[in-house]
């Protein structure tokens, strides 16, 4: 996705580009032939810049490189030693590993500038890598869509529904609101039994009132619609790396957005009591900080004003980062 | 089924093979299969990056696809288990173009090694593909006079061939193509000198330089030809073209040497349009059977008898025209059969 809405935001800007996507299987015993691969195959002579995106894109030789660098092979580095370690640690698994990160070094300093997609990433790369990297934040693809318009009585909460990004929680939430404000979740579940809790706790708890639950993919105009007439968004992942594109578009449509302190990347752009709620992963904390929002609607438009005053303070825009890329 | 349509790519160039992969990638998904295309940068000079590229594309892998269609050197030797192959052109300047002027390729040692470890390469890999197709009859010669491989001749269709259609067999000629040297534009041109009768001929396309644009034009002014030839030097639309098509008495397409039929003649057969062509204008020739379907001559002279004669006798051209139509099924050129012989 972010590849491309980069392509039409350069194009918009009147720069020719073509994409390069090469297939990559991340499985391990495999991986270092692919990237020799990669390596060899020239690109060098086809444009006057070259931008790489994926890991290990980076690999691909040109004079004049540039990288927007999203994340590592993460078995390799910060997942390495958790259960996603996807890498065995038998000898010929730690040659890979060791080789991942020996290609990486040499090929991440051929490039002539280097972005991250987030603080999270920047800090690994300085971390693991020694390499320095500017934040340059992925604006939506079409921010125009999202639009403010006056608040109803419900938070919004769209998103795939899957584990770590905890619809349980916005549900569990539901039990200890005290204002008559609804919660409503969308998105496709990743499997059927996705749902299987949510509707457990909804049925137990009898809040078929109070959480709407539209359990498929919604359409982007469906989603902009719900979002410019909610009080808020609420987005509340487990560690993700990036802010995710749903706080865009809520801050877009200025909307504040309620967040976990353990979230992750949302923290790198939404702060307490200014444009939005960072609260502890707890049903009881959450539903306080809905509750404010309905209880509160004139603080909650004017945190929604400071949401999209947010985008602007942080350079969130195609203009910077087609500006920076190309510069 | 999914399906990965395998080519190569060089970055901001987009010719007749991109636009085929589009097009089956589009009707396979029309089909109800899953399709991507997969595109492999290929760039051979210098020459000893022939062997990097053809070395790559063995290191790829392509998960989560049950069937791999490869269209090009040498992004048909990844690796793949059920591979079949619809071959548009094998790497010429080391086969048929070795040793003409186009050969575009050193005559060196380390050339000539090359050009080994590309035969040799082509001799072992495509072993490993389950069945061969190519798009034309001269490919597949040639792949069995070098490297001894059979193959069946798998026709590329229009994309949308139900948008040609015929209202008439009004007196012009139609000849849309890129004006360029090798379309030969200017034969056509000047051949309108010699024609007797009232026939018209109306060229239509970008032309690819102003030179070119220009051999055509000198032609017309030299033989005071303003008032029977048309020149539009632009890119037409599509419906543009379609409907100079329609209303045509034939088509003139005279391009040198090229291997594939051309779309062109595709879209006249398809609007019941006669082709005329010449001796030398290479797979034209698989589709346009002198007499039957259209004229295939020699020269500018004969090149305005043909049309005088089709000019002066409309029913001729009707004929000529209903038989071009027919040639489409005769030779089974339909998207049904190419989707089922790509994945069955």
């Amino acid at each position: 996705m972010i590849v491309r809405d980069l392509v039409r935001a350069m194009r918009e800007r009147d720069h020719e580009v073509d994409t390069v996507e090469i297939p990559f299987l991340s499985t391990w015993d495999t991986m270092l032939e692919q990237m020799l691969a990669i390596r060899m195959m020239d690109v060098s002579d086809a444009a006057d810049i070259l931008v790489a995106i994926r890991t290990p894109s980076y690999l691909l030789r040109h004079p004049n490189k540039r990288l927007w660098f999203i994340h590592h092979h993460r078995g390799a580095y910060d997942l390495w030693g958790t259960p996603y370690q996807d890498i065995p640690s038998t000898p010929e698994g730690l040659a890979v590993r060791d080789a991942i990160v020996a290609a990486d070094q040499i090929y991440l300093n051929e490039a002539k500038r280097i972005f991250t997609n987030s603080k999270i990433v920047a800090n690994r790369l300085s971390e693991f890598n020694g390499i320095d990297g500017d934040v340059l934040y992925p604006p939506l693809g079409e921010p125009d869509r999202f639009v403010s318009r006056e608040a109803e009585d419900y938070v919004f909460y769209p998103c795939r529904i899957t584990g770590h990004k905890r619809q349980y929680l916005a549900v569990e939430a539901a039990i200890h609101l005290a204002t008559d404000v609804r919660i409503v979740i969308a998105g496709a579940p990743d499997s059927p039994e996705q749902l299987d809790p949510l509707r457990e706790i909804i049925g137990n708890s009898g809040l078929e009132d109070r959480v709407e639950l539209i359990p498929r993919w919604i359409t982007e105009d469906e989603k902009a619609d719900l979002v410019s007439r909610s009080l808020g968004v609420l987005y509340i992942p487990f560690l993700e790396d990036s802010y995710g594109y749903v706080t865009l578009e809520a801050f877009h449509a200025h909307k504040p957005v309620i967040t976990c302190a353990d979230s992750g990347g949302t923290l790198e752009i939404i702060e307490d009591g200014v444009n939005g709620f960072v609260v502890a992963p707890d049903p009881v904390q959450l539903a306080r900080a809905i509750d404010s929002l309905r209880s509160n609607p004139i603080e909650a438009a004017n945190m929604g004003q400071r949401a999209h005053s947010t985008l602007l303070a942080k350079g969130i825009s195609w203009d910077r980062v087609v500006e920076n890329l190309l510069a | 089924m999914r399906v990965a349509i395998v080519n190569n790519q060089a970055p901001f160039v987009r010719g007749g093979a991109e636009l085929l992969a589009e097009w089956l990638h589009d009707k396979l998904r029309e089909y109800g299969h899953q399709a991507e295309i997969v595109r492999l940068p290929f760039q051979w000079n210098p020459c000893e990056k022939v062997l990097d590229h053809m070395l790559a594309a063995r290191f790829v892998r392509l998960p989560n696809v049950d069937r791999v269609v490869a269209l090009k050197f040498p992004a048909y030797y990844v690796p793949h288990d059920d591979k079949v192959m619809w071959l548009l052109h094998q790497f010429r300047q080391v086969y048929d173009l070795w040793g003409t002027p186009y050969q575009d390729f050193p005559d060196t040692p380390t050339g000539h090694r090359i050009r080994d470890a590309v035969i040799a390469a082509d001799q072992f890999y495509l072993q490993e593909v389950r069945r061969i197709y190519t798009n034309s009859k001269i490919v597949g010669h040639r792949l069995n006079y070098y490297n001894g491989f059979g193959s069946d001749v798998l026709y590329p269709p229009l994309f949308d061939s139900d948008r040609c259609y015929c209202d008439d067999y009004r007196d012009y000629f139609f000849f849309p193509s890129r004006i360029t040297a090798g379309k030969r534009q200017h034969v056509a041109a000047a051949a309108m000198a010699h024609v007797s009768g009232d026939a018209r001929l109306v060229i239509a396309g970008q032309p690819e330089t102003a030179q070119d644009l220009d051999r055509v034009m000198s032609v017309i002014h030299q033989h005071g030809l303003e008032n029977r030839v048309e020149v539009i030097p632009r890119w037409i639309t599509e419906e543009e073209k379609r409907r100079l098509l329609a209303g045509s008495r034939g088509v003139v397409y005279l391009p040198y040497g090229e291997d594939s039929y051309g779309y062109v003649t595709l879209e006249a057969f398809h609007a019941r349009k006669p082709v005329i062509t010449l001796a030398d204008s290479g797979g034209v020739m698989e589709l346009v059977e002198d007499g039957h379907n259209g004229r295939v001559v020699a020269g500018e002279r004969d090149l305005a008898l043909a049309m005088d004669e089709l000019s002066g006798e409309r029913v001729l051209a009707e004929s000529l025209g209903q038989a071009a139509l027919e040639t489409i099924d005769r030779l089974k050129i339909s998207w049904d059969r190419v989707i089922e012989c790509l994945t069955k």
